[in-house]
């Protein structure tokens, strides 16, 4: 397709819902993810490899054409909007309307039609191109790391299918939509997790990612709930619409009333003066609500504390998962969620605030924890969170494109050096204790400065993609314009945490690189043939020297130099301001999409904000000598010494950083516990009370059953002299019993015929009055009330004259006015049975036209 | 002699009492069947006794019209169908149980005691 000869204005105006590209961007991977699950033991290792590859890489070459198209639709935008007038860059954005899925309730009395439609707009164009550009590295890259594994087929499925989900995520231009990729990537990290399943330890740790993701999805859904009540929608465009008007505004602003609830609610707590103030005092808005809950759901998929315990046990998956879902792209999805509700979230500077101090929290944690690991994946899954945790602070400052270009960087330089660990694992027998390895630099020299590259972006080296992100993020912390000491202390708490990140990298470096040699080598050892390792997933003989030959090596390099040129390079899409007093590239083409706090702010605020980012810099780049040198210093010149020196002085601190703070123990001595309790005290429940109940059931049944057993000859003929007997028995009762009823036949001429019917030996007594004043008594049934009939009749039998009790059964009366008729019986032993009444239209003696009484 | 509706349903009681007896005290299976038809030809009379005499209808305009049913008939095919069913059934399940047993007495047939 040329792309210079469409007018995308035109075609857009005409078409706005049919950029059918998008469609084949997300379904190709579904098509691959079916092939290979379904046939993927049939055709083979080459079929499933080309399959799932070409799935991807179809994928990424469409999104380029997509992104092409974006941009050539986002000049054309541009250009009316100039030739309006207006200076503002517009919204530009392509959608593919698949197909209207369900009507959504969106509060007691308003719906809204949920499409399925796909949008490419800025934001979520740079994030497909990163998804499915590093999808596609690490899909090569599986070929080589996987190409031992049983499962070959089974992985591909679920890498594609992953795929498939975080396009739906990103892509999805509704809450719904998004929630769908949301949870479909939640499954493809659970089965990749676990993908070596018949661990033990490792489908714990998928099953951990996933109830701990569940956590966070429960606030999702609250969120997205209470967002679409008060803000009028699923739909992201139509929100941000809304967010322009005050009526939707207002709404979000609206106080919950929580605390009056619980006051009202809670009895005794109105009596305590204090506490009840305090307590019905506690209050926020709807919109701030759903803020947090959203955020809640972004602090599960993006590991923010205290959510963030998952990911570090996710690395027992293959690495190439760990690359892909646990560090680029799934974990980010988080602030891509944050990115996309921008507009929402500059409207809740509170929210705001708290989401920035987690973000620090974490950063600063889980870095902590990074220093004293010692696996090369469990570093970088740390690392991982804490770098997540800096792209959160940036999205607690009101600076979200700062926050989401460290996602577009971390994806670059994170999946590099996860990819490259998996190579060192495979070239090192699966060994991945860095106390183990040791001087790989000359066996791996490729990885070894491809991860060295993405080194120097993560901690920060100056020109580095990680450099520019990260910078840009603390100078938005330091210059916070709506909460000046939340931004001081997260800039504080970054700074220490990108001090210790330059650290923890460089001691990982050195450790696992640089020296003599492997340490696990033993060269007295002879090579075993038969080598194996504990998960089925063989690299050879595991005492012999890595090498970066093979087919499988190359397949792994490729990717990992590729990323390891990206991480060095992508900063220079978002040079900071303050150098070419111009914005980035990125942050200017983000801009329509994502919102600022700046946005809204006066020039001069502007201008004073971006009057620090040159303090902050230096505090970056001072933050980077010190880790760095540090590291440098204690592991390079003194070997290590002062590390085992100061872990042995405190040795108690020590234990509890490298137990990784034990808020794992924690965990499990409180909310584990808590809920085990309540699990046993259910089940007690579930097999005394419950099942008792169902137990006496049975018991009672089959108690009856064997007393009435006998019953059951099994001969036919005792079964039919049943049926004889109680047919006889019916009909004696029906020729005898009492069913006293009234009928009445028109006469041709002359007086009714009332009849009374029963059985022999009864007496009736009659009774005639005037019907119920009351309309509604007599019209609805044509009947009298049976008290009232017994009223009647004791009235009648009090009058002089009574009517004695007859044996008459029937009775003429002429009726020329409406009249009730009320019948008794009583029996042959003098007792009194039934009184029934009826109610006889006036003419009733005439012959009637339909008659009543049939 | 008029023979009226009285004695048709009396004709149809004894007929129904025949089969009753015959069901509930012979130990042929094929005697059961035969009696199990006459009882339902006894319904059948009393559907076709009945239907002859049902009373007539008073129509709109006051007069007595003679009416013309079918109720009665239309039961009586359907009695007639279920009992050709029934017997072609029966017939099999006394085949079964004959070539299980080696007899067609109902003393024999008490597998389902309890």
């Amino acid at each position: 397709m040329k792309l210079n000869h469409i007018d995308f204005g035109q075609l857009l105006a005409a078409a706005p819902d049919h950029f059918n590209v998008l469609g084949w961007i997300v379904l190709l991977p579904l098509l691959g993810a079916i092939i290979n699950g379904i046939w993927g033991r049939r055709i083979g290792r080459q079929g499933v490899y080309i399959a799932a590859i070409s799935a991807v890489g179809m994928s990424f070459l469409l999104s380029i054409l997509a992104f092409a198209a974006l941009l050539k639709a986002g000049n054309h935008a541009a250009a009316v909007a100039l030739a309006e007038g207006h200076h503002h860059h517009p919204l530009a954005s392509l959608s593919y309307r698949a197909w209207d899925w369900f009507i959504a309730p969106l509060g007691p009395s308003a719906v809204e039609m949920i499409p399925v439609r796909y949008v490419v707009d800025p934001l979520s164009g740079v994030m497909l191109l990163v998804v499915t550009g590093v999808g596609t590295l690490i899909h090569v890259y599986s070929a080589g790391y996987m190409s031992h594994d049983p499962g070959y087929a089974r992985f591909f499925a679920y890498l594609n299918l992953f795929i498939f989900a975080m396009l739906n995520l990103i892509l999805g231009d509704s809450l719904v939509t998004m929630f769908l990729g949301w949870e479909g990537v939640g499954l493809a990290s659970y089965l990749l997790i676990g993908f070596w399943y018949t661990n033990n330890d490792y489908a714990t740790a998928g099953r951990k990612a996933f109830i701990v993701n569940r956590i966070g999805d429960a606030g999702l859904i609250l969120g997205m709930t209470i967002l679409a009540w008060k803000g009028g929608s699923y739909q992201f465009e139509t929100l941000r619409q809304h967010l322009t008007e005050d009526t939707f505004i207002n709404a979000l602003h609206e106080r919950t009333g929580l605390g009056h609830f619980l006051v009202d609610a809670i009895p005794g707590l109105s009596s305590s003066a204090s506490l009840g103030t305090f307590v019905g005092n506690i209050d926020f808005s709807w919109g701030g609500a759903a803020c947090l809950l959203l955020f809640i759901g972004c602090c599960g998929k993006s590991a923010q504390f205290p959510l963030y315990v998952w990911l570090p046990d996710a690395m027992a998956g293959p690495t190439p998962v760990s690359a892909l879902i646990h560090a680029a792209t799934m974990v980010t999805a988080g602030i891509y969620l944050l990115c996309r509700l921008s507009f929402l979230y500059t409207h809740f500077s509170t929210v705001l605030s708290i989401i920035a101090l987690v973000g620090a929290f974490t950063a600063l944690f889980a870095a902590t924890i990074a220093v004293t690991q010692v696996e090369l994946k469990k570093v970088l899954a740390y690392s991982t969170v804490s770098q997540l945790g800096f792209m959160f602070m940036g999205c607690g400052v009101g600076a979200f494109s700062a926050g989401f270009f460290h996602v577009f960087t971390h994806a670059f330089f994170k999946a590099c050096l996860f990819l490259g660990a998996g190579a060192v694992m495979h070239a090192c027998g699966d060994r991945q204790d860095i106390r183990q390895l040791g001087g790989l630099k000359k066996y791996l020299p490729k990885i070894t400065a491809a991860m060295g590259m993405a080194t120097l972006a993560i901690i920060g080296t100056p020109f580095t993609s990680g450099f520019f992100s990260k910078d840009e993020i603390l100078f938005r912390a330091l210059s916070n314009p709506f909460a000046p000491t939340v931004g001081k202390i997260v800039y504080a708490t970054g700074i220490a945490a990108a001090t210790l990140t330059a650290f923890y990298m460089t001691r990982m470096m050195i450790i696992a690189f640089d020296g003599d040699g492997p340490r696990y080598h033993d060269p007295n050892k002879v090579a075993d043939a038969h080598g194996h390792d504990d998960h089925g997933h063989g690299h050879g003989d595991p005492n012999a020297l890595p090498s970066e030959h093979g087919v499988d090596m190359t397949l792994m390099i490729v990717p990992v130099v590729i990323l390891a040129v990206l991480a060095l390079v992508t900063g220079f899409l978002g040079l900071p301001h303050f150098v070419f007093h111009h914005e980035g590239i990125l942050p200017t083409f983000l801009e329509p999409a994502v919102a600022d706090v700046l946005q809204t702010r006066s020039a001069e605020v502007v201008a004073r904000v971006h009057s620090m980012e040159g303090v902050s810099m230096v505090g970056g780049v001072l933050s980077w000598i010190i880790g760095t040198g540090a590291a440098i210093w204690v592991y390079k010149l003194q070997k290590g010494e002062p590390a085992d020196k100061l872990a042995k002085a405190v040795p108690g601190l020590y234990r509890l950083v490298f137990d990784k703070w034990r808020v794992d123990e924690f965990y499990d001595a409180t909310i584990l516990r808590l809920t085990r309790g309540a699990a046993i005290f259910a089940a007690g429940f579930d097999r005394y009370a419950i099942d008792g109940l169902v137990n006496l059931t049975g018991t009672v049944t089959v108690g009856l059953g064997r007393m009435v057993k006998p019953i059951q000859t099994g001969a036919i003929q005792v079964y039919g002299a049943f049926v004889a007997v109680g047919t006889l028995a019916l009909v004696i009762w029906a020729t005898l019993m009492p069913a006293v009823s009234i009928a009445y036949r028109p006469g041709a001429a002359g007086p009714a015929v009332l009849e009374a019917s029963g059985g022999p030996g009864y007496t009736y007594r009659w009774a005639f009055y005037d019907p119920d004043p009351r309309p509604e008594a007599n019209l609805l049934d044509q009947r009298c009330p049976v008290a009232r009939a017994t009223e009647a009749l004791t009235r009648a039998a009090a009058l002089p004259g009574a009517e004695a009790p007859t044996a008459t059964t029937q009775r003429s009366e002429s009726i020329t006015t409406p009249r009730c008729v009320a019948v008794d019986a009583t029996n042959a032993f003098g007792r009194h049975v039934l009184a029934r009444t009826l109610v006889l239209p006036q003419g009733a003696d005439q012959p009637a036209a339909n008659p009543p009484g049939r | 002699m008029i023979i009226h509706l009285g004695h048709y349903l009396a004709l149809s009681c004894v007929l129904f009492s025949i089969g009753a007896a015959g069901f509930l005290f012979r130990r042929n299976v094929l005697i059961s069947l035969m009696s199990i038809e006459l009882m339902m030809n006894a319904v059948n009379l009393t559907f076709i006794a009945a239907n002859r005499w049902q009373p007539l209808v008073t129509s709109a305009d006051g007069t007595a019209t003679a009416a013309i049913p079918h109720h009665g008939h239309l039961f009586t095919f359907f009695v007639i169908a279920v009992a050709a069913a029934e017997a072609a059934v029966g017939l099999a399940i006394v085949l079964a149980f004959y070539r299980l047993r080696k007899t067609v007495r109902t003393d024999a047939a008490d597998m389902l005691r309890g």
